[in-house]
């Protein structure tokens, strides 16, 4: 007996199926490109905001809560963190003729020791501004913890970072605090928030 | 399968609301509890806090003020610590847990009331302003609305910080009067009350707190009944009487009424502080030990003053006061009044041992009214700082008898109709003083006298026989050598030798008519310092903020150790009062006092001498009215819950969750300040409370957004008034 090898008859398919699939796979790997899109702008959106009257303006991470009530200007603060919610705060002294930048970090040091558990200061630097211009960094840590008397809340380690530059006669700092396991990877936010700010 | 269950639980969002409905009286003793601290005055010894006092105590307001007894709180000798530690129920079925540090915001020694606040973590680190979350605490009933036979519900802790916080019920027996203000003094009750919960707080039967259980353990102390040995203080390996003695005082039978702290309660919610700039340092305290003496009764007052003096009253009586002299008192003191009716003590009318509340010498009383006195012979006995003072009797029972009776004086000067003119209490400089008083029943003959006295000095006698009616009003005068000279005057009257009626007043002041000018000149300004103030020109109107507003007056021939009042009102409210002894020069102008920080409103600084309104002069401060406070009062929910993983059943710690406000639902929420009533956090069990409470009938929405779960959000949470606590349990999917 015997056996015909070979292949079967190609099925041959019309030029309107072929354009079908393409169209198919087009459609697909666009919706993937627009889902992409979608998730990057969603993840990268950013909110303004402006203070006339403090002559200040600055881009900050959507979805992070605004507030303008306290002793700052304004701050904003990462809330779906969990853990220490990281946290921006720009906030103005004002600053005599012998004021040094240093006498103003010194002072906030003293405030802070306070009302913060195991303030340390860790380092001075220099920092430079959007426009390069030099600032003056302070680095600390402290612990934070729910302060709700009723509940068992949970400390956290969180590190500070200054950044106090004078202009016009007053002392404009901008104070970024985050939980110390996510503090070097929200840097990023910080120098982003930077580059935006003007004032 | 497993997207479909997510799909599931996404949709449904698995937010389960569980609300406790409680009857209001249940609900109303929780919320007591919840508002109830316990107190440890500590003293640091060799970087160790060694327990000095304790005593219960009561939030008053969600920014961590708290009302409790002097005593156990400012320095002294019995409990000389120097750091207050606040204790809270965190479970209501547990003890307290040291929580905070506070301080004494103001105080009244003797009325036994301080307000403190809280200040510390109990690290020692300041509370930043805003920082501290919001606490429960009490609404601040009427106790002017209070009578005999209402409910009363105690609320603190019954022993040295061992057992959870408790109550204790009972009703109002009686109302004890003394001269410190208008209203009962004191609220008898025999609710069963342990020394520890002495500052604590007394409820109405609406969970309003309308006293404060009170009662002062003596100086001295020894152990067994009213001190505990609880620690090693001595660092000798042993608890011992060795040791510090923690005093936790007798039984506590009485109640302040709030009515007396709402100054003080009022003054530390708007954070007023008064000062005294021109008034000299304090006198240092009377060397010589305390005394009473002149021990008689009065069926009633007028002005402080006794109306007569009787030895005896009828049937039905309904009102009856002890008075006596009093000297070298100190608001340290402890005084205590026995009451006994035919031998047997009645403990309806005596006065468990409490702090003087008077001044250092002068006439004081005790009594009550409007509540049936038994008939019997009673005998009523005061003790000072433990040791018998002396004792009166009065017998009550018989008709009431037509005796001859002097009453009802009054000072004043006469007039060119011979009419007698003045305020009744003060007159100014002159050479005459006249006094009318009432008779009745005086037979012709009968020898009557009346004797003057300055500075306790007899000045002047009379000693006659009656010749008038025997029924009608008369007027006796005197004119001492030299004329009349500022200072305390005395007169007593007496019928056949026996003392009928007495009364005191104060010559001060230069004439205005028939009225004293003592004060003059009061004003108000603004400067940078007190000396400044003196040269400022006078203004009544502040801008808002201002640090600081002085009020200055001139005086006039006011004798040294005449008591003076002043009154300083904020919105017509009352928020600091003192009456002190004036303790400077007889005649002078600008004395000084000082508003630090006065928030906006309406100021009314009042000067008064034997209670009478003398002058008054107003300021206002920016729009001239107190800001709303939103959060004056407890009412709403309170809501808490638990975040947990929908996979795992577990709770899930550090998640903040956002209550919007009733204006915005979930969608609508853009993440700002405004749209938020409160935020909270979840502890490490997932639990979390928004500590401040939420309106009844107000819809609310939730939103969370955390790392790591898909975000949710809800709408229309509304609670019911009869929901004072609700549950939330949020289920989070991950994504």
């Amino acid at each position: 007996m015997e056996f015909e090898t070979g292949r079967s008859p190609a099925i041959q398919m019309s030029p309107r199926q072929r354009w079908s699939i393409a169209f198919t796979y087009m459609l697909i790997i666009l919706g993937l490109a627009l889902g992409l899109n979608q998730r990057d702008s969603t993840l990268n959106l950013a909110s303004e905001y402006s203070n006339l009257e403090a002559g200040i303006s600055a881009k900050y991470p959507a979805r992070w809560l605004l507030e303008e009530t306290g002793a700052f200007i304004f701050r904003v603060r990462d809330m779906a963190h969990r853990g220490f919610n990281t946290v921006i705060e720009v906030s103005a002294a004002p600053v005599g003729s012998d004021t040094s930048e240093r006498n103003i970090l010194d002072q906030l040091t003293l405030q802070r020791a306070q009302v913060l558990t195991d303030y340390t200061v860790l380092a001075y630097d220099e920092f430079r501004l959007a426009d390069d211009s030099p600032a003056i960094s302070m680095s600390y840590s402290f612990v934070s913890r729910d302060s709700n008397p009723f509940l068992e809340g949970v400390s956290s380690i969180v590190y500070g970072l200054d950044i106090l530059t004078v202009r016009r006669g007053q002392a404009l700092i901008i104070a970024f605090r985050a939980d110390a396991d996510i503090y070097h990877r929200e840097l990023e936010t910080l120098r982003w928030f930077v580059q935006n700010l003007e004032f | 399968m497993n997207n479909l269950r997510f799909c599931v639980i996404l949709l449904i969002t698995l937010m389960y609301v569980r609300a406790w409905t409680q009857s209001p009286t249940a609900l109303d003793i929780d919320r007591i509890k919840r508002a109830t601290v316990f107190i440890y005055q500590a003293k640091n010894v060799n970087n160790a806090l060694v327990i000095k006092c304790v005593s219960s105590g009561t939030l008053i307001s969600a920014d961590g003020l708290i009302i409790t007894n002097a005593h156990s709180v400012l320095p002294s000798d019995a409990c000389d610590g120097d750091q207050l530690i606040v204790s809270l129920s965190v479970d209501l079925s547990e003890p307290p847990i040291p929580k905070y540090r506070a301080e004494v915001f103001s105080a009244d020694d003797g009325l036994d009331i301080a307000v403190l606040r809280i200040a510390r973590e109990l690290d020692g680190r300041l509370i930043a302003k805003g920082e501290l979350p919001i606490l429960p605490f009490a609404d601040i009933g009427n106790s002017d609305d209070v009578a005999i036979d209402h409910n009363l519900i105690v609320a603190g802790y019954p022993d040295l910080g061992n057992q959870a916080v408790a109550t204790a019920r009972g009703t109002v027996t009686a109302f004890i009067a003394e001269p410190i203000g208008r209203g009962p003094s004191w609220f008898k009750t025999r609710a069963e009350i342990p020394g520890t919960m002495s500052g604590g707080g007394a409820y109405n039967s609406a969970g309003l707190l309308i006293g404060i259980p009170t009662s002062a353990p003596l100086g001295s102390l020894a152990a067994g009944e009213s001190c505990r040995y609880i620690a090693d203080t001595n660092g000798d390996g042993l608890v011992n009487a060795s040791d510090i003695c923690v005093p936790i005082g007798d039984f506590v039978s009485t109640i302040r009424p709030i009515r007396h702290a709402l100054s003080l309660i009022r003054g530390a919610r708007n954070g007023l502080t008064a000062q005294l700039i021109s008034a000299p340092a304090e006198t240092s305290p009377p060397l010589n030990p305390p005394r009473v003496n002149r021990l008689f009764f009065a069926p009633s007052v007028n002005d402080g003053a006794p109306s007569t003096v009787v030895g005896s009253m009828p049937n039905n009586t309904k009102s009856l006061y002890l008075f006596f002299d009093y000297d070298n008192m100190k608001p340290q003191t402890v005084y205590e009044l026995t009451v006994s009716r035919d031998g047997i003590e009645d403990t309806v009318f005596s006065l468990p041992p409490v702090r003087w509340s008077g001044r250092e010498n002068g006439l004081w009383h005790i009594g009550s009214r409007e509540q049936a006195w038994a008939n019997g012979a009673y005998e009523f006995t005061l003790y000072i700082d433990g040791a018998n003072a002396g004792s009166q009797r009065i017998v009550v029972g018989g008709s009431a008898d037509s005796r001859s009776q002097f009453s009802d004086i009054v000072f004043g000067t006469l007039d060119q109709n011979d009419s007698l003119v003045g305020n009744g209490s003060i007159l100014p400089l002159g050479d005459i003083a006249s006094a009318r008083f009432l008779y009745t029943n005086m037979p012709r003959g009968i020898p009557w006298s009346a004797i003057w006295y300055f500075g306790g000095v007899e000045v002047a006698r009379t000693a006659d026989l009656w010749t008038d009616a025997s029924h009608g009003a008369k007027v006796i005068r005197v004119a001492p050598n030299g004329g009349l000279l500022p200072g305390s005057y005395r007169l007593e009257l007496y019928i056949d030798g026996a003392l009928s009626a007495t009364s005191d007043f104060i010559v001060s002041g230069r004439p205005a008519g028939p009225l004293p000018e003592i004060f003059s000149r009061l004003r108000h300004a603004a400067a940078a310092s007190p000396s400044a103030a003196r040269a400022a020109a006078p203004a009544s109107s502040f801008p808002t903020s201002i640090p600081a507003i002085y009020a200055l007056f001139d005086w006039h021939q006011l004798a040294a150790g005449t008591p003076w009042t002043l009154r300083w009102l904020v919105d017509d409210q009352v928020f600091f009062e003192t009456t002190t002894p004036w303790l400077t020069v007889e005649s002078g102008s600008d004395f000084t006092l000082a508003l630090t920080n006065p928030p906006d409103g309406s100021y009314k600084l009042q000067l008064l001498v034997n209670n009478l309104k003398l002058i008054e002069q107003e300021a206002t401060v920016g729009i001239g009215q107190l800001p709303i406070d939103r959060l004056a009062r407890f009412e709403g929910a309170i809501l808490s819950g638990k975040v947990y993983d929908a996979t795992t059943g577990h709770g899930i710690p550090s998640i903040t969750i956002v209550l919007i406000s009733a204006d915005y639902t979930a969608s609508e929420f853009e993440w700002r300040e405004d749209q938020i009533v409160a935020l909270a956090k979840s502890d490490r069990n997932g639990d979390f409370q928004f500590a401040r409470p939420l309106a009844f009938d107000t819809p609310y929405s939730v939103a969370i957004e955390a790392d790591g779960y898909i975000p949710h959000a809800a709408d229309e949470f509304t609670f019911s008034a009869d929901q004072p606590f609700a549950d939330i349990e949020i289920a989070m999917v991950r994504g």
